[in-house]
């Protein structure tokens, strides 16, 4: 329009000028992230969560002892080798990242994939790590007897539940089912979620239609009665692998497999606008071809919403994963989960063992509570303009 | 001269930010007259729509305050009235009308119901009357079919007619003093006219100031008694139309004319232009504010903040150096 | 507008078969035949010959699935001597006929109103809220199982038609959840305006915290801890039952003394409430916190747009403001999010149930589930995903008639 009307383009540049440059962007966006005192906070104690979860045998208790000792078991040299890396490895990156100096998503994206790798391979049983099942063990006392509902003590932090078992082996050990279900519905909700939204967004017409309504159909199944069934007729499946049936696993992929449809829907919406930008035309004047125009120029500026949206969801499904052992239809007895100890938790604190129950439902609560304040700040951090108020 | 209408005097608002205080108005006085057409004119950023926010007693706390100053309306001060008050002089005697006509009318009731809703808060008159009225404004800003557009919701109009009926809610209980604030900015440039001519006679019909804020200063070309050039947060120059049109005395406003579109002219030339961005209003440059982008800065220009004063040609200005710079000569020198 | 309702109704449907096919399949999976815990019973050998003729049971299990879909669809004789009017006034009573009053009256209305175009809001309002009487209307004709009735089948526990047992624990599950709902509105939504009002209070911020954390709690935890202090330990200090755990009545309800037209006395109405109050809080805790989340969000978003500060240039008090200009913005949203809440409240309630003895949809469901009762399986989870998709249709209507601006296409 008129000359002096373009005086707030100059900034407009700035500002895409700076998003051609990741590193100045994730700089910002790391500064805007700290500012958010509970997100980082949550980031932390997240990652703790992670951490002790991933490496519980080093946590748990030792049956032979008479009473609990705590500390390592024995484990192969290549179990506590990759265990020691993966420490020192996390110290590192969450140094770099406190102090500002993390470069690029890749690094931390890389981090989350390492541990997911290693603690699918552990759980298939070809590390030593799922055979330490400690928490399964009933624990003795000197003249033999099973220490049955124990109250918190110095030895024993948590108690011990009805059967004489650990709590806080198994607080820790069922961690791992909330952290199965973290990764691995994250990794389905975003790819799923983003192949379909962009390819949707991307190809208008008969594509679209299609995976859109295919999406509407997922999106239509009521997601507690589906999930309820298949967890009850998991354990019988006999195509499928032992992991999948027993641990959290099936679970976890079942959940991702029904809870992408919202990610999918808020992906294209994204894409949808974005095609039509200026700086979209011109790459496509440019010759640049689809694959390009979607990996170098839409998709990185899809990125903000998917990431959020991927968060808020893992936290929903952990929450479902522990509904589902709640009711006995996800985990099964003996490994432990948070939802599962709640229930059987929640049977003894009517007479007055309050510990099982609130250890787990504390651990349950304060993780998706985490979760979501990181979802949270990164809302804030990738989306500043939604925090400031426009006159 | 009688008493002026309006009567600014250092008028100071802030708001905090987590980046720091912005001094988006920082000592700003005027006067308007009864009836009298004044401009207000700077680049995006620089306190104008703060300003008529201020004078309305629209800042918003806690991020907003208004620290210091004094709006003397009609023999009051805005400043001291109570919010009741207040509440009766907004709308009824000071009307505001905003840039964006698109999202500045509530979506969910029809245009009767919000310029019904104006006249009955502030004229002693019944249902019906007040709907005779809100009809006859409809019609005075030329919205054909007034009466059945009543009953019509936002979105069935387009830009041009949305300012149209914000003109009309604006004029309809006869404000002694109308704000515009950039009130054609949205509009393309065949509307900007008629709405801009339609506003400004049906204001002199009815005797009201006007108070038009633009950032472009080929808007209020023509339209104008009197033009005040506002740059970060202070007014820097003010005089009449063809004081400020014709003998620029402020290198800024000397700068604003170089790069204006003008609406009554077919062919435009840029002469020259503002170089560089606007300054931070939360740690303003010492000395003069325009220093770091005016081609003339001196040493003194970085050590004192000039003030507003009587030029030797007659308008105020504030800048150290107005009465020895020609900018004139330099501009036809440019120009040839 | 109608061509939209109707294309949506085919999604729907569709949607439904996916279902259908996705449970009845995964069904087939499971080990064994549901009949195996009925063989165990030497009663029941002729029953087992019947269900095997009847579901198809020796048939590949996309035969059974077509006698299954064929058998949903199929309406049985309903005995017709009663006549509709006897059974309006004898065997129902007074709450049949004001749901069947009620889906008269929109029904009439919207006929009416069909030809005449309304302008006034509170008149489309009311509009869009008769779609929900017809619905009722329709639950109660259904549920009454005297006008229409489907083949649903026998359960394979032995408890009676399945027709009658969803229904019947439909309408609980509907007692539970819409107390819940009532709740979490009544509550919710005013603190979200609340919040938004006071931006950056002391209130706000505790409410933004507490919200968080209760809608990062699962449900199951607060309806266990409900339990624990508001029933056992409450009793404990005061020793006064206050609240029940289990169950919707006591089991002497039926003996207190009842009160006008059959309906309930104070006194049952007393022993209703101290069963319903814990339930349904825990359910209404969650919806609560994402509704005064949401409510403070979009208030907010209302607080900072152009047409307020046009309704504040114009001289309006802050409570015309508010109450007029803003609140009617800031709800528009929050109704599209109730309307879809109710596939949450279901799913809340199989959880809740189950905690709590409710005898509703949800505990049915998991009985069922348990011993692989697929005729009950596929009608709760049939008519779960009916009600989502109605609830779905329902929230695009609502939107449409209190937002001018939306048009279907
Ligand atoms: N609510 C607010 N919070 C913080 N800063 C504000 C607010 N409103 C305006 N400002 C700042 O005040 C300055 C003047 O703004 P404004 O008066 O709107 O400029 P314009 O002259 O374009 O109308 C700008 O720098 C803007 O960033
Ligand atoms: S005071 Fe100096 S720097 Fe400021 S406008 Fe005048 S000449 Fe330029
Ligand atoms: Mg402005």
């Amino acid at each position: 329009m008129t000359d002096r009307g373009s005086a707030a383009e100059p900034a407009l540049d700035v500002a895409e000028g700076i998003s051609a440059e990741p590193i100045t962007q994730w700089d910002l966006f790391v500064t805007r992230l700290r500012r958010h005192r509970l997100a980082t906070i949550a980031f932390f104690y997240i990652s703790f969560v992670a951490y002790v979860a991933l490496m519980a045998p080093l946590f748990t208790c030792e049956k032979n002892d008479t009473f609990c000792g705590r500390g390592p078991v024995e484990m192969s040299l290549l179990t506590t080798v990759i265990m020691l890396a993966i420490t020192a490895g996390a110290i590192y990156l969450a140094y770099r990242a406190f102090v500002g100096k993390l470069r690029g998503a890749a690094i931390a994206l890389s981090l989350v994939g390492l541990v997911g790798v290693i603690f699918l391979i552990s759980s298939w049983g070809f590390l030593d790590i799922p055979r330490v099942n400690h928490y399964a063990d009933q624990l003795p006392d000197e003249s033999g007897r099973i220490l049955v509902n124990i109250a918190p003590r110095s030895s024993l932090p948590l108690g011990t539940d009805d059967l004489g078992r650990d709590v806080l082996s198994r607080v820790i050990h069922g961690g791992r089912a909330s952290l199965a279900v973290g990764i691995v519905v994250g990794a389905l909700v975003a790819l799923l979620g983003t192949v379909v939204g962009s390819l949707a967004g991307y190809y208008p017409g008969v594509v679209d239609q299609s995976l859109m309504r295919f999406t509407d159909l997922v999106l239509g199944l009521p997601l507690l009665p589906v999930a309820i069934v298949v967890g009850r007729v998991l354990p019988e499946l006999r195509f499928l692998p032992g992991f999948l049936k027993q641990g959290a696993w099936g679970i976890a992929v079942l959940l991702g497999l029904l809870v992408w449809g919202a990610l999918a829907r808020i992906v294209r919406a994204e894409f949808l606008s974005l095609r039509e930008k200026e700086f979209v035309e011109a790459a496509r004047a440019a010759g640049a071809n689809d694959r390009r125009i979607i990996f170098r120029h839409i998709l990185p500026n899809a990125l903000s919403p998917i990431i959020v949206q991927t968060t808020l969801i893992v936290g929903t499904a952990i929450i479902v994963e522990a509904a589902l052992s709640f009711l006995g239809f996800g985990v099964r007895p003996p490994i432990p989960t948070w939802g599962g100890m709640a229930a059987s938790g929640a049977a003894i604190a009517v007479r007055g063992f309050w510990w099982e129950l609130v250890f787990s439902a504390g651990a349950l609560i304060t993780t998706v509570l985490a979760i979501n304040f990181i979802g949270d700040g990164l809302r804030d951090a990738l989306d500043p303009t939604q925090t400031i108020e426009r006159k | 001269m009688a008493e002026p209408l309006l009567n600014v005097e250092d008028l100071r608002t802030y708001f905090s930010t987590e980046e720091g205080v912005v001094k988006a108005v920082d000592g700003v006085s005027f006067k308007v007259n009864a009836g009298e057409r004044r401009g207000v004119v700077g680049e995006s950023g620089c306190g104008k729509s703060v300003t008529a926010m201020s004078i309305m007693r629209l800042i918003e706390p806690p991020a907003g305050e208004i620290v210091t100053g004094k709006i003397e309306f009609d023999g009051r001060d805005l400043l001291q009235l109570p919010e009741a008050e207040m509440q009766e002089v907004r709308g009824g005697e000071i009307a505001m009308i905003f840039q964006d006509p698109m999202t500045a009318l509530n979506p969910v009731y029809t245009i009767g119901d919000q310029l019904i809703e104006t006249i009955l808060l502030h004229q002693d008159v019944s249902k019906s009357e007040a709907r005779q009225i809100a009809i006859g404004t409809l019609a005075d800003v030329q919205i054909p079919n007034a009466a059945a557009r009543m009953e019509d919701y936002p979105h069935q109009f387009s830009g041009g007619m949305r300012q149209r009926v914000m003109i009309a809610m604006g004029l309809s209980c006869d404000p002694k003093l109308l704000i515009a604030d950039e009130p054609t900015t949205a509009l393309d440039v065949t509307t900007q006219a008629q709405i801009m001519t339609l506003m400004l006679e049906l204001a002199e019909q009815r005797n009201t100031a006007v108070l038009l804020i633009t950032h472009d200063l080929g808007v209020v070309a023509g339209f104008c008694d009197t033009i005040q050039v506002m740059y970060a947060g202070a007014i820097v120059e003010r005089g009449t139309g063809d004081e400020i049109f014709h003998n620029p005395q402020h290198p800024y406003t000397w700068g604003l004319l170089g790069s204006m579109t003008r609406l009554d002219e077919t062919q435009q030339e840029r002469l020259h232009s503002v170089r560089g961005a606007p300054p931070s209003l939360i740690n303003p440059p010492k000395g003069c504010r325009f220093g770091p982008r005016c081609d003339f800065a001196t040493d003194i220009c970085r050590e004192a903040l000039p003030i507003l004063h009587q030029s030797q040609e007659g308008q105020r200005v504030a800048c150290h150096r107005a009465d020895e710079l020609d900018l004139k000569a330099l501009a036809i020198g440019a120009a040839s | 507008m109608f061509a939209y309702i109707i294309r949506r109704l085919v999604y729907g449907i569709v949607t439904l078969f996916a279902l259908s096919l996705v449970v009845f399949v995964l069904i087939q999976f499971s080990g064994g035949t549901p009949l195996d815990r009925l063989k165990l019973n030497p009663r029941m050998q002729p029953v087992i010959a019947q269900l095997t003729e009847q579901w198809g049971l020796d048939k590949p299990w996309y035969e059974q699935y077509f006698i299954w879909l064929k058998n949903f669809v199929t309406p049985i004789d309903v005995p017709s001597e009663p006549g509709l009017t006897v059974v309006l006034f004898g065997k129902l009573g007074i709450r049949s006929w004001v749901a069947v009053a009620a889906g008269v009256v929109a029904i009439g209305y919207s006929v009416a109103t069909f030809f005449i175009r309304v302008k006034a809001n509170w008149w489309r309002t009311f509009r869009a809220f008769s779609i929900i009487g017809v619905w009722v209307a329709a639950f109660w004709i259904a549920k009454s199982r005297v006008v229409f009735a489907l083949n649903w089948g026998e359960s394979f526990r032995g408890d009676g038609a399945v027709w009658d047992n969803v229904f019947g624990a439909a309408g609980n599950t509907f007692r539970l959840g819409l107390t819940a709902l009532a709740i979490a509105l009544i509550l919710g939504i005013p603190l979200g305006i609340y919040q938004a009002i006071k931006q950056y209070s002391f209130f706000d911020q505790m409410g933004t915290m507490l919200s968080f954390i209760t809608f990062s709690t699962p449900i199951f935890i607060i309806g266990v801890m409900l339990q624990l202090i508001l029933a056992y330990q409450l009793e404990r200090w005061t020793g006064v039952k206050v609240f029940y755990v289990a169950g919707m009545t006591s089991s002497g309800y039926a003996e207190l003394e009842r009160g006008l037209f059959g309906l309930p006395s104070l006194a049952q109405w007393g022993d209703v409430i101290q069963h319903l109050t814990l339930p349904a809080l825990s359910i209404a805790a969650i919806s609560m916190a994402g509704y005064s989340r949401f409510q403070r969000a979009s208030m907010l978003e209302v607080m900072h747009s152009d047409y307020l500060r046009t309704a504040k240039a114009k001289g309006l008090p802050r409570r015309t403001i508010i109450v007029k200009h803003a609140l009617r913005n800031a709800l528009i949203p929050i109704v599209t999010l109730v309307s879809l809440d109710i596939a949450f409240i279901i799913g809340g309630a199989i959880i809740t149930e189950s905690i709590f003895g409710w005898p509703g949809v949800g505990r049915l469901y998991i009985g069922a589930i348990n011993a692989i009762d697929y005729p009950t399986i596929m009608a709760v989870v049939m008519a779960i995903g009916a009600g989502v998709v109605v609830m779905n249709i329902v929230a695009d209507i609502l939107y449409g008639v209190l937002d001018p601006r939306v048009r279907y296409d």
